[in-house]
């Protein structure tokens, strides 16, 4: 294994290696940060002018590119409320609050160093495990899937401070009723579509989230006539100390980076979830293990917050190599143009790549920790660059971050029916918001539950209409205990404390 | 193919006498001999999916080997490729120089869903690309080969629980409908099991949640030259050059079982036979070009090409086709 | 209008939604030979809906304290004004093309918001907006001029 570093690393150590990697990582980061691209539109971009190169130049331009493109996506999430793109959308919970309580600075370095560390740790794990791992993720089912969805709803109860926890789960329940509009999976039948083609497909998750969060958010400055917070423009002027994380900060979320990295890496591994189920899912859980005064914090600025799903959405890009590499099969859509261009380079994916291919393995491997580390080292210097943007006055900021939801919706789909739907629910969340009720529960009832419904169908459809897999498949029974272990405990944690 | 090249040297040789003439009689040459000098690849579809991948190759492909270096690509993405079909109707006095991709998509859906347009509504350009359906299992799969996986499906339909990339009543199902149904088994026996894209419809057969899936060979390449896989058979009517000992439907007596996922080329309606068929010998230049031959390997794609009367015939067949499997399974009336 | 108008308000809509939700969901057609499976399209629509009335139904019946939401210190000019620009945004980003649209609800926005230095209105909103241009045209991203492409032309 250290032979193969070795030679991945000595096939790479050329300038022209080196500098393709730092091109890739800043225009994959600024890729990222702009509204409506995300990586598929960066690795999409990039392929014709991959293929032309060496194989070993190709790989690293396209993994500092990825790795770039999820990263820049935080940016947006934290600094204006505004996710890049679907798996920076938990990103918003935590990082938007410490942005406006002035900590942006510190908020972007968690990201930063979560997305190296997730970045890093899913590489070694891909190195040390891929094989068994593949196979791992095959025996992992429809009804697994569908207990893994359930474990994801209980980060609900993280939601439930603002407003009362009725709210929480009603938002939960009309983020479910909004993912069954459009066509279904199993039966192609369309539910809720009025006729409307434009929805046909079902409704965007970055819409809605655009919706939700930093429209809303825009509007509702403009309403209640809201400034900037000194802090926040304090900090942002220049205060540049803040993005140096201290060692206060740093025992603070390395568990949590430890705990999303894995968590992170092992849904990615699964075909069928992904980065954003990912990022989702290891926000809920570091919400359920959090005890006392750092539950509270949860989705009012907490540095576990903002660093796990950064964390895991990383992980589970690196994760996503394991089915891309070993059985040549992507889970999402930038996998699977990463998994044209791998084939085209000469890789030919297979359970025993890392030994028939060792020498293209290893510059795979080698390529993904570069990447990661020259992002950190070229993105750590630039953070109180970006963080001014919160210096800027309110009414020029207010327009400027509306239009960065327009262009954002707009550019994905240049359907301007997009642009009137974004416009409507968004009145629709600001009347909410102003009653409090959370809006981050809907998003996660969405994004959850078009693949909580699939599965379940699935799941009965092959086993005939019993429900008995719930119980009589063991990783199916221990995540679904997990699920009810995670709604009861608080509750008999109360009862508890009650008696005392 | 002779006839075709003259057609073009001439167009080519008109195309320099109207630059010039241009200037001062356009409306009078500009019907004898069409100019492209730019390419606009409309994509109903999000980035990164098959459609989106055969635009981006024809887009590299037509730049690469110098035909056109001005080509510009817009997804234009919502209800399945319609929103994109619609626009190209509604902008058609702006759209001619807009190539839009899609294929059997539009059969399917103008077929089997309250969906206004047809190809018919569009200008057919020509058929690019098929991709030819096989039938796979596992390699330690009880159904050694095609036979036995037919004789196994006569005793039983239900003995064999089916996966595909596609809904119910989508090209996957029917492709395993249009299997069934021609070796003499009820169609509607089948157990499908319906999955979001080929790749996942994959894992599950990998993880035995299906015994067979029925979906484009070619996007499994890879897993049956890796032994992960197997390959049954294909549903065409010849062998392919890709997998020369995987037989045919027809050779294991399943006669008639011949389907393909198929990707074309449209154009605005209304836009000029002259300006169609300009279209249609750049794309016959095209597809002849190595840097389309490295961009067609790379991706694994079948190569369909059809223009004129015989891609028009080819897409009445192909929904006839899929209508009568549609029929069978009971999405449609007759 | 009160809290507890408001909340009750909130809390009735929603119950609505649901109720139409669930309605709409006996509407849903199932696809032929599904009847083998036990969970069709429409199960999960049935379900949702009850539970999204009974919890409304709870807020409606008990709705929550909450502090007043204050309208009385609201501009809603300056909301209504953001609104009213992202409508201009939609209905004029395909006749007016992407860089005089972004302009003009950049510079209305500013105006709304309370800035009035003409300088910075017109070089901020215009800056912005070629900007963008330029580097989605960079990425290979077609953004169009809408009418004035076919003025040029």
């Amino acid at each position: 294994m250290i032979e193969g570093l070795l030679t991945g690393l000595y096939g790479l150590m050329t300038p022209m290696n080196i500098g393709l990697l730092m091109m890739g990582c800043i225009l994959g980061t600024f890729i990222g940060m702009m509204p409506g691209l995300g990586p598929v539109t960066a690795v999409s971009l990039l392929i014709p002018v991959v293929l032309t190169m060496q194989p070993a130049s190709a790989m690293v331009l396209l993994a500092s590119i990825y790795y770039g493109a999820m990263f820049g996506g935080s940016t947006a999430s934290v600094l204006i409320n505004a996710p890049g793109e679907s798996s920076s959308v938990p990103t918003t919970f935590d990082g938007y609050p410490m942005a406006k309580r002035g900590e942006a600075g510190r908020a972007l370095a968690l990201c930063a160093w979560g997305s190296f560390v997730g970045g890093t740790v899913a590489t070694l794990l891909l190195m040390l495990a891929a094989p068994t791992l593949a196979s791992w993720a095959l025996t992992f089912q429809a009804p697994e899937y569908f207990a893994l969805m359930v474990l994801g709803l209980t980060a609900v109860a993280a939601f439930t401070e603002s407003g009362g926890v009725i709210k929480a789960l009603l938002m939960t329940v009309v983020g479910l009723m909004l993912a069954t509009v459009g066509t279904d999976v199993a039966d192609g039948v369309e539910r809720y579509t009025f006729g409307i083609r434009d929805i046909a497909d079902g409704l965007s998750f970055v819409l809605l989230a655009m919706a939700a969060f930093a429209l809303s958010e825009a509007i509702l400055a403009a309403l209640r006539n809201e400034k900037v917070s000194e802090e926040a423009k304090k900090a942002a002027r220049g205060d540049v100390g803040s993005l140096k994380l201290t060692a206060d900060d740093i025992r603070e979320v390395a568990p949590t980076m430890a705990r999303s990295s894995l968590l992170g890496f092992v849904v990615g591994v699964l075909p069928g979830a992904g980065a954003t189920i990912a990022a989702f899912m290891s926000y809920a859980v570091e919400r359920n293990i959090a005890t006392g005064k750092r539950r509270e914090e949860f989705g009012k600025g907490s540095r576990r917050g903002v660093t796990a799903p950064e964390t895991a959405n990383n992980a589970a890009a690196g994760g996503a190599y394991v089915p891309l590499l070993t059985l040549g099969i992507p889970g999402s859509g930038t996998t699977a143009v990463i998994l044209g261009a791998l084939v085209a380079l000469g890789v030919q994916p297979g359970p025993r790549l890392y030994v028939d291919q060792s020498a293209m393995f290893w510059t795979v491997v080698v390529s993904m920790y570069l990447g990661n580390l020259i992002l950190l080292v070229i993105n750590l210097p630039l953070i109180p660059y970006i963080a001014r943007t919160l210096a800027i006055p309110e009414q020029i900021l207010s327009p400027l971050i509306a239009f960065f939801c327009l262009v954002g919706v707009f550019l994905v789909s240049f359907n301007t029916f997009d642009l009137w739907l974004m416009i409507g629910l968004c009145v629709v969340c600001i009347g909410l918001r102003l009653l409090d009720y959370p809006m981050a529960p809907l998003l996660l009832g969405f994004v959850l539950g078009k693949l909580l419904e699939e599965n379940l169908r699935r799941a009965l459809l092959v086993n005939d209409g019993s429900f008995a897999f719930m119980w009589e498949r063991p990783v199916t029974a221990l995540l679904l205990a997990i699920s009810i272990a995670c709604v009861l405990a608080p509750m008999a944690m109360k009862l508890a404390g009650r008696r005392c | 193919m002779t006839f075709k090249t003259t057609s073009l040297s001439r167009r080519q040789a008109l195309a320099g006498v109207s630059a010039l003439a241009a200037s001062t009689m356009l409306p009078a040459f500009s019907q004898a001999a069409e100019v492209i000098d730019r390419v606009q690849i409309l994509v109903g579809f999000g980035v990164g999916g098959g459609f989106d991948q055969t635009g981006r190759g024809i887009q590299e492909a037509l730049q690469k080997s110098g035909l056109i270096s001005n080509v510009a690509l817009e997804n234009r993405t919502g209800g399945g490729g319609s929103v994109a079909i619609a626009h190209l109707i509604e902008t058609a006095s702006r759209q001619q120089n807009t190539l839009m991709v899609n294929g059997t998509s539009i059969v399917i859906r103008s077929l089997s869903r309250e969906f206004q347009q047809t190809f018919r509504d569009v200008t057919l350009v020509g058929t690019v690309t098929a991709e030819i359906f096989g039938i796979l299992v596992n390699p330690g799969s009880p159904h050694a080969d095609i036979a036995a996986l037919t004789a196994a499906l006569k005793a039983n339909p239900r003995a064999v629980r089916f996966g595909g990339g596609s809904p119910r009543g989508g090209i996957d199902h029917c492709a395993a409908a249009l299997y069934l149904k021609q070796a003499g088994i009820d169609p509607k026996a089948m157990q499908y099991v319906a999955y979001d894209g080929g790749g996942k419809a994959m894992a599950g057969l990998l993880g035995s949640e299906v015994q067979c899936i029925v979906m484009p060979f070619s996007e499994a390449l890879t897993q049956i030259r890796g032994n992960q896989l197997k390959l049954l058979a294909i549903m065409d009517e010849k062998r392919s050059a890709d997998v020369p000992t995987v037989p045919t439907l027809a050779e294991v007596g399943v006669p008639g079982a011949t389907l393909a996922n198929v990707r074309a080329l449209f154009m605005a309606p209304g836009t000029s036979p002259a300006r169609v068929e300009a279209f249609a010998d750049l794309l016959d230049k095209l597809i002849k070009t190595p840097a389309w031959e490295e961009v067609r390997a790379r991706n694994g794609w079948n190569m369909f090409f059809k223009r004129g009367q015989p891609a028009q015939d080819f897409f009445v067949q192909h929904e006839k086709d899929i209508r009568a499997m549609l029929i069978e399974l009971g999405f449609i009336q007759a | 209008m009160t809290r507890t108008q408001g909340e009750r308000l909130a809390a009735l809509a929603i119950l609505l939604f649901s109720l139409g939700y669930f309605v709409l969901a006996f509407g849903i057609k199932a696809p032929p030979s599904s009847d083998d499976s036990p969970f069709s399209a429409r199960s999960f629509p049935l379900m949702l809906g009850p539970l999204g009335m009974a919890l409304s139904l709870v807020l409606l019946v008990r709705p929550p304290e909450g502090a007043p939401i204050g309208a009385a210190g609201f501009s809603w000019g300056r909301a209504l004004g953001l609104v009213g620009l992202m409508v201009f945004y939609a209905l004029a980003i395909n006749r007016l093309g992407f860089v005089v649209t972004s302009a003009l609800f950049l510079a209305g926005g500013f105006w709304a918001l309370g800035e009035r230095r003409p300088m910075v209105l017109a070089l901020v909103a215009l800056g912005v907006s070629l900007g963008f241009w330029t580097m989605f045209s960079l990425l290979d991203v077609k953004l169009d001029w809408g009418v004035f492409e076919r003025i040029w032309s």
